[in-house]
């Protein structure tokens, strides 16, 4: 029971801080009950000027009916007919002088170049009709608009509209004519809409409130989350915390509850405001019709709880590590993006919510709201999803215990300029990868598709080398003098190099045994297996050439991109496994090829692990070269006989105890 | 909880309590070594040393923030590894950039911290006019801590350490920050605690606030004790009439000393020390 009345006392000073926090107060329930009023009605208010606007506008129309049929002339003219409508007979010949029937092809260009001159300046748009002067001849109309011009477009689309209807009409009739049937046989289509103008409006609510929501509950829980944890670092007063015999845990909760507290406000305050907005007949809330959604249909978004508990939770381990409220509001942005995807599901049209979307986080959530709001919520989909939400939620919330745990919290504060540069470092060489992977992904193939060699010789030195070297600069500018894990300049052992080279056939063997596990999931494709332009740049280049565009300089750059600059960086932020999945991760993704993925990954992880091991990054870059040598020798069928059938293939064997040397735990060498 | 301050057990016991911080970059730093150290009720203890001595790391252990690498120490009766909970009931922490909630008032923030060590309103409402009687808060009780001025804020964080009547006192550098008077306010307090029988161990490194207040002085330096005494038995030992010349001829006397040099730990580097 301590706990508990320890929470209670917590979250009930919390609260009466965030009462007294005028920015709290407002982002989180002001905000959310004014913002649809506002924004809402505001968008209804332009839209509506702006179609007022356009129809008070005199539309014109110039119809020149050609050669048309004089009947049938009269006919169109009446369906495009209306008050705006201004038509001028096509008269063509007081524009050339000629008689419209007798034409030539070129002058009728003539003429429909001189009547679309006319668009946009005279006229809004021009009508032009073409044949139907003999029975079976069929009329052409063309219109001609301007799309940029607001009056244009709509008027155009108007023409349409009547001309489309009246092309229906016309071939009913002549079906009737030639089948002397009763024209009354014809199809006579009616359609019409069931759903209520409630129902219209909540589809529409349905498309972006989930959206909506997590991004106030981010923005309003924010200020509350802030200031009750990096708040309490700004002021001091989180060492006297730690040191009174609250349990810590217990603090925690009644902080994330306060947090809570101002998310679930959030909410109601959102519902508040949706409310509003829709008795102030907002059109996209009330569907067009009058009235517009029920307030019990909204309170259906209150299936969003869980959801909000979520993100309260999250956004408290989020803010609750930053040391200030300026740190605290550059991680925001990209966390409202983060949360925001798994909610654009409800955007995917006709998707049906079920048990396994239930379970995932915010998805989940997301799909209930719009099915609660449309009225069609499912009892067994909605528990599943407010259970498994409750669960992630109990899971972040553990997390958050963690917050307060002294060591971390006054260590880390005592060395967080540099361990704050130590991050940044990581972030940045992570942007890299990044960079790496998209040139891959977009520029290179390309390259690569269009000339092998130079394509692939361009890929290495020309765009990942500048970036290696960019990405270890910037490092190393951040770094300043302490660098004690510079791979690059650190001198490797011999014998490390050595059994670098043993690795490579058995690796080798290794990958092709697991390559060949993965066709069973993952077939290679026949432009794979078969492709003869591969087989004549194999046939056709020298084996210098291949040896140095295939092994050594992906061997030498791709190990500087990727191990040297990216983990080298990463290794002195992150934990060592993180750091080499996470480079492995850019390696293998930056190989552009899904069957590659696999391999490549196991590939960068073992020479991610070697570089860390080795405290050098030449090791890694003489496996790289040597594998590639030797895959490259073994798929050209140019490896000498004797390594392939003779003893050579027995060197498979030589790698376990490589690897098991060249990974040895050992003590860490200096730089130099 | 009885309050058992006339035992013949120290307030303070430490014995060769440890701290050692692993750093990525530089490895493994010891911030404080062996220190052994032994504090009675009724008593003023002073931690001296220069900055990065070890001195905030030693009481962030003894006020079971942070967990020594090795050895043991009690404070109150209660043992730091074991019984962390314990000290925290019976201490009084407050150090230099000890702040208050900007909107919370004087009052609340009382009643918060009387509520997190778990007493009931009664006892509080009762140790409430204690306190605020003691410090002078009257006419700022229900202020919000943002109007308060230095001084003001100073007696109100005060308070706040002893709302619960704590037997042990550890302060941080207690008057960083402070401006003179603020800072003869705390003087006081201390000298008041001291004869109210209970312990008090503060760090410095203000020699004239160790000189007036220390019943005894700890000389520390790059994370051990080098000397423990009272001002005299410290003057007598080195021969030195100052304070400062007393704590020089220490640490001169452990700089030349072989058997400390060979595995003396690196000063400057604790971790430990706030960021100013």
């Amino acid at each position: 029971m301590r706990g508990a009345s320890i929470t209670r006392t917590v979250f009930r000073v919390e609260v009466v801080q965030l009462l007294r926090d005028r920015r709290a107060f407002f982002a989180a329930v002001l905000l959310p009950v004014f913002l649809y009023p506002l924004m809402l009605s505001g968008s209804d208010l332009l839209k509506n000027a702006a179609v007022g606007s356009l129809e008070e506008r005199e539309l014109t129309v110039l119809v020149d009916s050609g050669d048309a049929p004089p009947e049938l002339a009269t006919r169109l003219l009446d369906a495009v007919g209306g008050p705006a409508t201004l038509i001028v007979n096509g008269d063509a010949s007081s524009l050339t002088n000629q008689p419209a029937a007798s034409f030539p092809e070129t002058h009728r260009r003539q003429i429909e170049d001189a009547w679309r001159e006319l668009v946009g300046d005279t006229a809004q748009a021009v009508l032009i009709l073409e044949g139907g002067a003999t029975a079976t001849g069929q009329l052409r109309a063309t219109i001609w608009y301007e799309r940029k011009d607001e009056s244009s477009r709509t008027l155009s689309g108007r023409l349409r509209e009547r001309l489309q209807s009246l092309a229906e009409i016309m071939t009913v009739e002549r079906r009737v004519d030639l089948l002397g049937a009763d024209p009354g046989a014809a199809l006579a289509l009616e359609v019409h809409d069931q759903a209520t103008a409630e129902d219209k409006g909540a589809a529409n609510l349905a498309r972006f409130l989930p959206i909506m929501l997590v991004f106030l509950l981010l923005g309003g829980g924010s200020f509350a989350a802030l200031s009750i944890f990096a708040g309490e670092r700004e002021a001091g007063t989180l060492e006297t915390l730690l040191v009174s015999p609250a349990n810590k845990s217990a603090v925690v909760l009644g902080k994330f509850g306060a947090v809570l507290l101002t998310g679930l406000a959030c909410l109601v305050s959102n519902i508040l405001g949706l409310y509003l907005a829709a008795q102030l007949g907002w059109e996209g809330l009330s569907g067009g019709g009058s009235g517009g959604i029920s307030l019990e249909r909204l309170a259906g978004a209150f299936v969003f709880v869980p959801a909000c508990i979520l993100v309260c939770a999250i956004l408290c381990l989020a803010c609750g590590r930053a040391r200030s409220f300026r740190e605290g509001q550059h991680k925001l942005l990209p966390l409202m993006l983060a949360l925001a995807v798994p909610n654009l599901v409800v955007l995917a049209p006709g998707l049906e919510h079920n048990y396994l979307l239930a379970l995932v986080p915010l998805t989940g959530a997301a799909l209930s709201l719009r099915d609660a709001l449309l009225g069609e919520l499912t009892l067994g989909v909605t528990l599943a999803m407010i259970l498994s939400h409750l669960a992630w939620s109990a899971f972040a919330v553990r997390q958050l215990a963690g917050l307060l745990d002294a060591e971390r919290v006054l260590i880390g504060a005592a060395s967080a300029e540099e361990a704050g540069n130590r991050r940044l470092a990581s972030r940045h060489a992570q942007a890299y990868g990044f960079g790496a992977v998209l040139l891959m992904l977009g520029l290179a193939s390309r390259l690569q598709a269009q000339d092998m060699l130079n394509g692939l010789l361009t890929t290495l030195w020309g765009m990942m080398l500048p970036l290696a070297l960019v990405c270890l600069w910037h490092a190393n500018r951040r770094f300043g003098p302490a660098r004690p894990l510079d791979f690059i300049r650190s001198r490797p052992r011999i014998i490390d190099l050595f059994l670098a080279i043993l690795i490579a056939p058995g690796l080798a063997w290794v990958i092709e045994y697991l390559v060949r596990a993965q066709e069973f999931v993952l077939p290679l494709p026949e432009a794979v297996t078969q492709n003869p332009a591969l087989a004549q740049f194999f046939q056709s280049t020298s084996l210098g050439t291949l040896l140095f565009a295939m092994a050594v300089s992906p061997g030498i750059v791709e190990e500087l991109l990727f191990r040297g600059a990216i983990l080298g960086t990463l290794a002195r932020d992150k934990k060592p496994v993180r750091a080499v999945v996470i480079s492995s991760l850019f390696f293998s993704a930056a190989h552009a090829s899904l069957h590659r993925l696999m391999p490549t990954f196991l590939i960068g992880s073992l020479l991610g692990t070697i570089t860390l091991r080795s405290g050098s990054l030449w090791p890694a870059v003489v496996l790289h070269v040597t594998y590639n040598s030797w895959v490259m020798l073994l798929g050209t069928e140019r490896l000498p006989e004797v390594l392939v059938t003779g003893w050579g293939q027995h060197l498979v064997w030589l790698a376990l105890p490589s690897l098991f040397l060249l990974l040895r735990p050992r003590k860490p060498r200096s730089a130099n | 909880m009885t309050l058992d301050t006339n035992t013949n057990a120290p307030a303070i016991h430490a014995e060769a309590l440890t701290k050692i911080f692993s750093d990525p970059e530089r490895g493994k730093v010891a911030a404080v070594q062996d220190l052994d150290l032994a504090c009675n009720y009724g008593e003023v203890m002073g931690l001296l040393g220069p900055n990065g001595a070890g001195k905030t790391t030693t009481l962030r252990m003894l006020s079971t923030i942070l967990a020594p690498t090795r050895g043991r120490g009690t404070v109150a009766g209660a043992d730091i590894t074991n019984d962390p909970i314990g000290v925290r009931k019976r201490i009084g922490f407050l150090s230099g950039t000890t702040g208050l909630y900007p909107r919370l008032t004087a009052e609340e923030v009382l009643q918060y911290f009387g509520r997190l060590h778990g007493m009931d309103e009664d006892t509080l409402g009762q140790r409430l006019e204690v306190v605020v009687k003691a410090f002078d808060l009257k006419d700022f009780l229900s202020g919000r801590c943002e109007s308060l001025s230095t001084g003001q804020k100073q007696r109100v964080s005060i308070a706040r350490a002893v709302i619960h009547d704590p037997r042990v006192l550890i302060l941080d550098e207690p008057t960083t920050g402070l401006d003179l008077l603020a800072a003869s306010d705390m003087i006081r307090f201390v000298e008041s605690r001291r004869e109210e029988g209970r312990c008090v161990l503060f760090s410095t490194h203000i020699l004239s606030e160790a000189e007036r207040l220390c019943d005894r002085i700890a000389i520390v330096h790059a994370g051990r004790v080098l000397a423990v005494g009272t001002q005299e038995e410290l003057r007598e030992d080195t021969g030195e009439k100052w304070l400062e010349d007393v704590f020089r001829a220490f640490v001169a006397r452990a700089d030349h000393s072989p058997e400390q040099a060979a595995d003396q730990p690196q000063a400057n580097i604790t971790g430990g020390e706030p960021h100013k």
